[in-house]
């Protein structure tokens, strides 16, 4: 297996005179699961922008598997094996669960318009192969019921689920995930961290999890990285990192313990 | 409470939103920005830009004809831009109306062209049909079509409200049909004729001709839009279009009634769209066709090139378009091009400048919330 | 291994053919479509239905452009000019057969439409519309003033443009004994390329390059995000639905026989009438195109047809709505009434039925399969 790790170096990011991001540095291994913590406003959301070239980063440079990304547009960054949710979902609320996950294949498939239209040969054999794919994934994520029915029908804890689905069904070999449980009640919060957990052991790939459940990010990370005002404070194991006394100012409290 | 308390207590009111712990991600940053910057947006700065731009075009074609012309046609150059800048006040009044609906309600009004030819037909009806003095008949047709755009939105476009732009811009359209068979079949007789009391005198200053009618038209125009912006800067009700225009539920927080500024700005772009057409049709003459209402498509351009979202941007975007037009029409006599090649400048002007920036020269770039 | 491919296989087809009740459907309107020219002996009728073909096939396109793609154009009716004054020139004057100058007109649109992609890939939603203004006025002027090629005012004849794939002539057709005049030739030329059209949209948008549109649509960022390059998938989308326009154009000049310049304000119209015929039909389908297509273009006939349905005297207004007479003492002339209509079916079914006739559909389906 090559080293899929991911370098992000000395980024900053700027908008309207306002810094968003401020020399952030961090590397994650291979298969490495990172969590990333911080108040609201710190700068983890755009951290994942820059990543997957939605925003461009005024410096700094962030490189996979020494494979510059800065400068990507979205679309090659997809196409060097990135996928992610986003904290507000995104899905396409008009088209059902297996197309939304088939979306997610659309890097690994190459049917065009031309072969499409005509409907023989690889575009046929190719929707056999990749929907079988999205079926396995679809049960996995215990979505089978609604397989067929448009997203934007779907209850909010259903649709997480779809978005992270989509994700998946891309086999990145970097997944970033965007707040997975915001929103959502204990017993969802739940089955979502045994997901992500099982994910994380049984596909081995590398993950950033940006989450504000606190329990759940340390009791899945392997490191932790803490974001205060677009710096990072501190990149440890979880509890040397919620033990830190920077991060329990700025973000858990007092009362954590 | 004064007005600009109130503005100001608005403006507060986002920066707190903004600093709120929400999601403070760096697109909400970019838009309390915008948001902070805007109690400060003052008049004077904006209007200096516009004067840039438009001296800057102005020069541009300045440079173009006396290269073109050997400096032999002075007159005929000075003559042709009191032409365009009468033209581009048409353009001016009409895409100010687009803009004023596309800020207050966020809908792309392309029933505009409905308005100007009902409005132009009322205004024949009451000035020739019945025989009031002009004056008098021009208000009461800007009464009655400022009462129609305001029906139109409560009843149809207050609905529009929460559906896709899409939806929104198909009813416009629908309306344009409806307005434009209601008049054909009202005033369905051929060779009707609205000639403004201005007539057909001009005056000739050092050699150069002006039309009455350019005067008035200029003068019309920029009389309404002055009073529009005093109206928008000092008046309750303006200020709460404005308050509208920026975020409709902070407004509607703040006690502005947001739906009075919704029928306010159908009302405002139907009656300008009135004074455009009536205008109009002195500039052809008096001779009123169903096709005046075709010069509503043409000064979609002007609003494009200004910015959907800038009224001054539209006024400006109106000069340049006017200009450019009258200038072809009298410059430019290449044989491929065809006849009546001016009819497509505006297009021609507002395509490569889209290209350039796609949020017209003014227009605020839309902020992509990820 | 075996019995594993037959299950995907089913699997396939339980999630994404078509079932029995579409499959029955298809084939009863073929069936219908096919046999219409014998059963039906009128040669205005005819006609009517030779323009719904081609409408059919044009708003295919643009229902890949607008529903499935999300880019809503006012530029339709250009794609059909051109590909009329396509037929005209490659087909009637320089007399290429049938399936070159229909080539030639689609791909004539499809080089229109992909200049358009550069602006909608830089300009979004309210001001692409305006571009796509911008297109209808800017072929108005060039067919009013390339004199060669389009015959400027004067307009150009197609009656000339050959109708003959190989043996089979359209345009004088002779099928298991029966002979055909030149109207019912083109009705199955036209709905011939309906059933092309609909095959291929269908194909399309039940793959991966349909499912990049929809998500275009959907979400662009998401999409992106993804690896679908929304600037190659928009131009596709322009281009595919506008040789698609030029095509139905090139069928609908033949049927016509002369083609004379339109104003702008006339393609407008034609434009909004495309719009009109997805909305009703029912946005981001394909047989809603075409069910949306034969009603809107049958509605004006039907009126002119019966005026007297609606020659009734008003209250208030003494006058007749529609005069039946031929004097035009009515409120509306047939034409302007039939345009009123338009207005009102498209702003009704906007708010009503957003979803169309399609929608109508759906809901009847699934209220079938509650009771049963």
């Amino acid at each position: 297996m090559t080293s899929t790790e991911l370098r992000i170096e000395n980024v900053s990011f700027a908008v309207g005179g306002i810094s968003i991001l401020e020399n952030v540095n961090l590397t994650v291994r291979p298969g490495e699961l990172m969590g990333i913590i911080g108040p609201n406003g710190a700068g983890k959301s755009s951290l994942f922008n820059c990543i997957s070239g939605i925003y461009m980063p005024t410096a700094g440079r962030i490189s996979l598997a020494q494979q510059t990304l800065t400068g990507l547009s979205p679309v090659a960054v997809a196409r060097r094996g990135i996928a992610r949710t986003f904290q507000n979902l995104a899905l396409f609320e008009n088209l059902n669960v297996t197309d939304n996950l088939m979306l997610g294949r659309h890097r690994l498939m190459k049917t065009g318009f031309a072969t499409a239209a005509f409907w023989f040969g690889r575009a046929r054999r190719e929707e056999v192969i990749h929907r079988q794919a999205c079926s396995e994934l679809v049960d996995l994520l215990g979505l089978g019921a609604a397989a067929n029915l448009p997203v934007g029908l779907l209850p909010y804890g259903a649709q997480k689920r779809v978005e992270l689905g989509r994700a998946l069904a891309a086999s990145p070999d970097v997944l970033l995930l965007d707040e997975p449980v915001a929103g959502m009640n204990i017993d969802e919060t739940e089955q979502m961290a045994t997901i992500i957990g099982s994910i994380h052991q049984q596909l081995n790939i590398t993950i950033i999890l940006v989450e504000h459940d606190v329990h759940m990010v340390v009791g899945l990370a392997d490191r932790i990285c803490a974001i205060n005002f677009g710096q990072v404070v501190t990149v440890d194991e979880p509890q040397a990192v919620v033990s830190h006394p920077t991060v329990i100012e700025a973000y858990l409290g007092s009362e954590w313990s | 409470m004064s007005l600009r308390q109130r503005l100001a207590i608005i403006g507060s009111q986002f920066k707190k939103n903004a600093d709120q712990p929400v999601e403070l991600s760096s697109s909400r940053q970019l838009s309390s920005e915008q948001q902070k910057s805007l109690p400060q947006k003052s008049l004077p700065q904006t209007t200096v830009t516009y004067a840039v731009w438009i001296l800057g075009a102005l020069a541009a074609v300045l440079l173009v004809v006396s290269l073109a012309d050997g400096g032999d046609g002075r007159e005929k150059f000075l003559q042709l831009l009191v032409g365009g800048i009468a033209l581009g006040s048409i353009y001016a009044l009409l895409s100010f109306g687009f803009v004023i609906v596309y800020k207050a309600t966020g809908v792309f009004n392309l029933a505009q062209g409905g308005f100007v030819l009902l409005g132009t037909y009322l205004a024949y009806q009451f000035y020739v049909d019945w025989g009031w003095i002009f004056g008098l008949a021009l208000a009461a047709t800007v009464i009655v079509m400022a009462a129609v755009g305001a029906g139109i939105e409560r009843v149809v476009m207050r609905k529009m409200l929460t559906k896709p732009t899409f939806t929104a811009i198909m009813v416009t359209l629908a309306i344009l049909i409806v307005l434009e068979q209601i008049t054909r079949s009202i005033w369905n007789s051929p060779g009707l004729v609205l000639a403004a009391p201005w007539g057909t005198g001009r005056i000739q200053p050092g050699g150069v001709t002006i039309r009455y009618l350019d005067f008035w038209t200029v003068g019309f125009t920029f009389v309404l839009l002055g009073a529009f912006f005093l109206f928008f800067r000092y008046s309750r009700l303006g200020l709460g279009m404005r308050a509208t225009a920026f975020d409709r539920e902070v407004a509607s927080a703040q006690g502005v009634r947001v739906g009075l500024s919704f029928a306010l700005s159908w009302a405002i772009a139907a009656a300008v769209a009135t004074v455009a057409g009536v205008l109009l049709t002195s500039r052809s003459g008096g001779a009123l066709t169903p096709a005046v209402g075709y010069v509503a498509l043409r000064a979609f351009p002007a609003m494009i090139l200004g910015g959907l979202d800038s009224t001054g941007g539209a006024v400006a975007g109106g000069v340049i378009i006017g200009v450019a037009e009258v200038m072809v029409q009298g410059y430019v006599d290449v044989d491929w091009l065809g006849e009546s090649f001016e009819t497509v400048v505006p297009y021609l002007v507002m395509l490569p400048i889209l290209l350039w920036r796609p949020h017209g020269l003014f227009g605020t770039k839309a902020v992509e919330r990820v | 291994m075996q019995v594993k491919k037959a299950s995907a296989r089913s699997n396939l087809r339980t999630q994404f053919l078509p079932g029995w009740d579409a499959r029955v459907a298809v084939l009863a309107v073929v069936v219908l479509v096919a046999l219409l020219p014998v059963l039906l002996d009128s040669p205005f009728w005819m006609n009517v239905l030779v323009t719904a073909g081609a409408y059919s096939g044009a708003a295919i396109g643009l229902n890949l452009l607008t529903g499935y793609t999300g880019q809503v154009s006012l530029g339709h009716a250009a794609f059909l000019t051109i590909g009329g004054y396509a037929a005209g020139y490659f087909g009637a004057s320089q007399g290429w057969p049938l399936v070159l100058w229909l080539g030639m007109g689609a791909l004539c649109g499809a080089i229109v439409g992909g200049l358009l992609g550069p602006f909608a890939l830089r300009v979004k939603g309210d001001y692409l519309v305006v571009v796509s203004l911008a297109l209808l006025f800017i072929t108005s002027h060039v067919v009013e003033n390339w004199d060669s090629v389009t015959g400027g005012h004067d307009g150009i004849s197609v009656s000339k443009a050959p109708l003959a794939i190989g043996p089979i002539d359209f345009g004088n057709l002779r099928l298991f004994g029966m002979e055909f005049s030149r109207e019912e030739g083109l009705f199955y030329l036209a709905w011939l390329l309906v059933g092309i059209f609909a095959v291929i949209a269908r194909n399309i948008v039940r793959s991966r390059p349909g499912r990049a549109l929809q998500a275009i649509r959907d979400r662009d960022t998401a999409a992106e995000v993804l690896g679908v390059s929304s600037a190659r998938y928009k131009i596709a989308a322009f281009v595919l639905s506008s040789s698609m326009a030029a095509t139905a154009g090139g069928v609908i000049a033949v049927a016509q026989r002369f083609l004379t310049p339109n104003e702008p304000l006339a393609e407008l119209f034609i434009s909004i009438q495309f719009v009109a015929i997805i909305v009703v039909g029912g946005v981001a389908t394909i047989y809603g195109s075409v069910v949306g297509a034969v009603l809107l273009v049958a509605l004006p006939e039907v009126i002119k047809e019966y005026t007297h349905w609606f020659d009734f005297q008003v209250p208030f207004f003494d006058r007749p709505l529609v005069s039946s007479s031929g004097l035009d003492r009515g409120l509306f002339n047939p034409g302007s009434f039939s345009n009123l209509l338009f207005g009102l079916l498209l702003v009704g079914f906007l708010i009503l039925w957003p979803r169309g006739i399609a929608g109508w559909m759906q809901s009847l389906r699934t209220l079938l399969r509650r009771k049963t």
